[in-house]
């Protein structure tokens, strides 16, 4: 066959038939639509969750945490971590640098007029460089603080436009449940986190003061150990929980009051409670796409009994089977290409002005290009219908007697 | 150039006795011949036509068209021959709606792969007088102006034999006129014509004409009335 005859002739009727061409092609642009939105949804937010874990747990860093851990409800140990306990395991594990943490909750925070409810914790002076977050104005805690126990506080850049609106809040005071307390410094910003929570509206005072001022409590809620041999965490986390159980004389058999978290073990669970997503995700396009599969298999269907003449007229003027099942099978697949990139359009168009503004302010997604494997499995599918939605139409015409069909 | 011998074909349908649609049929078609198949409905014509168009398979028998014998070749090599050799006229026109002249016009160029389809499409076009109407739509065009266009269509690939089903048979007597003109000049630029008709007065214009009743040929005799050489 004539290439650019054919082309010009597949092209005018697709052209001319512009309604049945709409209608072909509808599926198979809503499939792929819905594909790219979900794959490059899930693949944004898979990178957001993977940074997110990647800063809270670096891969040269254990944290243990009293209790069951941040996935398990509970209270069961939660006050079982003494500051004992913590310094035992930083000696003995070989970690260079650590860093404790305690939870206090929201607070009352006061300054002259203003009063909020804010996240607080106690820290030390190395979580600048164990949490890797400095100040962006003023100055970090210092080692000073924590010794002396001093009322001093850094604040999340929320809180400092919250209760500072318009001037500088550092040396300003403020009352932590009525206690006084002078800031810092002002936290750098680190937006919201994947759970959609403002990272930024937090107080950190030392640990120190938190645990004999405030609290009076001889426990911490957790430790972030640093190493400077990443082939060093395995065996060390094994260390610390020898450690831990021993000092908390735990018996053989029963469970840890703490929680040893690593950066293979965190990834180990995320992709866990991911893996729901990877294997449903792709059953609903799978499932959009057979669908359009059927509708162009029946509009085809329909489209080549009302083409019988047409067909017949072909064969009579020395077109062969294959000639006919190329035509038809070439038609579906220009409607295909087509379709698939409108759908992909649509998706791109969707994902910047719908989806990516609401995932930025719910968990902090950046980012929401599709990759270029997404694209690719899109065309793909898209292809793979119109191939299998126009097998059937095709064969049926290359089938057709001359004879019959020019009745 | 056309020769049957003993050629037969019968139809079955459930529940139906077999209907011999021709019953061992022999003929030899010339080339450069201007032949008229005459006869009435249900007489087997049309089963002939489809048989020398290589549209339909006989039961039985031999059909040598250009030499070759056509019953060894497989539907493909029927298809080549249908584009290459034969060009078809139908009593209905068959031309493809929302779409052209031109491009009704080149359909057979499709299937017989020319890179100069354009400039063919367009001399068969003007061959039969329509160049001011290439754009238009098929069914923008009178019943005459659209047979004119299905004869440039069979001419465009130029075809050694030239089979007219019933080509007036949907025209008044005016438009009749010019389509038998335009098969009588084609016939005269040598190309072989097969005229199928029941209408005595078309058949007229033949060199020959061969009548045929209930599936066998009654006479077949040159007409001398007819324009031309006669054998």
């Amino acid at each position: 066959m004539s290439p650019s005859l054919l082309f010009h002739t597949i092209w005018t009727r697709l052209w001319r038939y512009k309604a049945k061409t709409l209608f072909m092609g509808l599926g198979i642009m809503i499939a792929a639509l819905t594909t790219v939105v979900l794959l490059t949804i899930i693949g944004s937010v898979r990178a957001r969750f993977l940074v997110f874990i990647g800063h809270a747990f670096p891969s040269n860093s254990i944290t243990v945490m009293a209790g069951g851990g941040p996935m398990s409800p509970g209270t069961a140990g939660r006050k079982n971590l003494r500051l004992a306990d913590v310094e035992t395991v930083v000696g003995s594990s070989g970690a260079t640098e650590w860093d404790p943490l305690l939870i206090a909750g929201l607070r009352d925070v006061k300054r002259s007029g203003n009063a909020l409810r804010v996240g607080v914790g106690g820290y030390s002076d190395k979580a600048e460089s164990v949490r890797g977050q400095s100040v962006q104005e003023g100055e970090f805690l210092s080692a000073d603080d924590v010794r002396d126990r001093a009322h001093v506080a850094l604040i999340g850049a929320t809180t400092a436009e919250k209760l500072f609106p318009g001037e500088s809040p550092i040396g300003a005071e403020l009352f932590i449940d009525n206690v006084p307390f002078h800031v810092k410094g002002v936290l750098e910003a680190a937006g919201v986190d994947v759970h959609g929570n403002d990272q930024d509206n937090t107080i950190r005072v030392p640990y120190t003061t938190l645990m004999d001022h405030m609290l009076k409590v001889s426990y911490v809620s957790g430790v972030t150990l640093l190493f400077d041999d990443q082939s060093r965490i395995e065996a060390a986390s094994q260390e610390v929980t020898r450690i831990l159980r021993e000092r908390h004389q735990i018996g053989a058999g029963q469970k840890d009051d703490f929680t040893v978290i690593t950066a293979v073990i965190m990834h180990e669970m995320f992709e866990r409670a991911f893996r729901t997503f990877t294997i449903f995700i792709p059953l609903i396009a799978a499932t959009a796409f057979l669908i359009s599969a059927l509708v162009i298999m029946s509009i085809m269907q329909i489209s080549i009994k009302g083409r019988t003449q047409e067909i017949g007229l072909r064969k009579a003027l020395g077109a062969r089977s294959r000639d006919l099942q190329i035509q038809i099978l070439l038609e579906v697949l220009i409607v295909a290409v087509l379709a698939s990139a409108a759908g992909i359009l649509l998706a791109q168009i969707g994902i910047k002005t719908v989806a990516v503004p609401l995932l930025k302010a719910k968990m902090g997604v950046e980012q929401g290009n599709p990759s270029l494997m997404v694209l690719a499995i899109a065309l793909g599918a898209s292809l793979g219908t119109g191939l299998l939605g126009g097998f059937l139409p095709a064969r049926r015409a290359a089938k057709l007697k001359p004879v019959e069909a020019l009745k | 150039m056309i020769e049957l011998k003993e050629v037969a074909k019968t139809y079955r349908k459930a529940n139906e006795p077999p209907v011999k649609a021709i019953d061992r049929v022999s003929l030899k078609i010339e080339p450069g011949e201007l032949v008229a198949i005459l006869g009435p409905s249900g007489s087997g014509k049309s089963t002939l036509m489809n048989v020398i168009g290589l549209l339909d398979r006989p039961d039985s028998g031999e059909y040598t068209l250009n030499g070759q014998a056509v019953q060894a070749l497989n539907d493909d090599e029927l298809a080549g021959l249908r584009n290459r050799v034969l060009g078809f006229v139908f009593q209905s026109y068959h031309l493809l709606p929302r779409t052209t002249s031109l491009e009704n016009v080149q359909l057979p160029l499709l299937y017989a792969n020319r890179k100069d389809y354009k400039e063919r499409s367009a001399a068969a076009l003007a061959a039969v007088g329509l160049s001011d109407r290439m754009n238009h739509f098929a069914e923008e065009l009178s019943g005459g102006q659209q047979q004119r266009t299905a004869i440039a269509r069979a001419i465009v690939n130029e075809p050694s034999v030239l089979l007219a089903d019933e080509p007036t048979g949907n025209l008044d007597s005016v438009a009749s006129a010019e389509i038998v003109e335009l098969l009588k000049t084609l016939n005269a630029k040598g190309t072989t014509v097969v005229l199928i008709t029941h209408d005595h007065e078309v058949a007229k214009e033949a060199n020959r004409i061969i009548r045929i009743r209930d599936g066998a040929i009654e006479s077949d005799e040159p007409n001398v009335r007819g324009a031309g050489g006669v054998e």
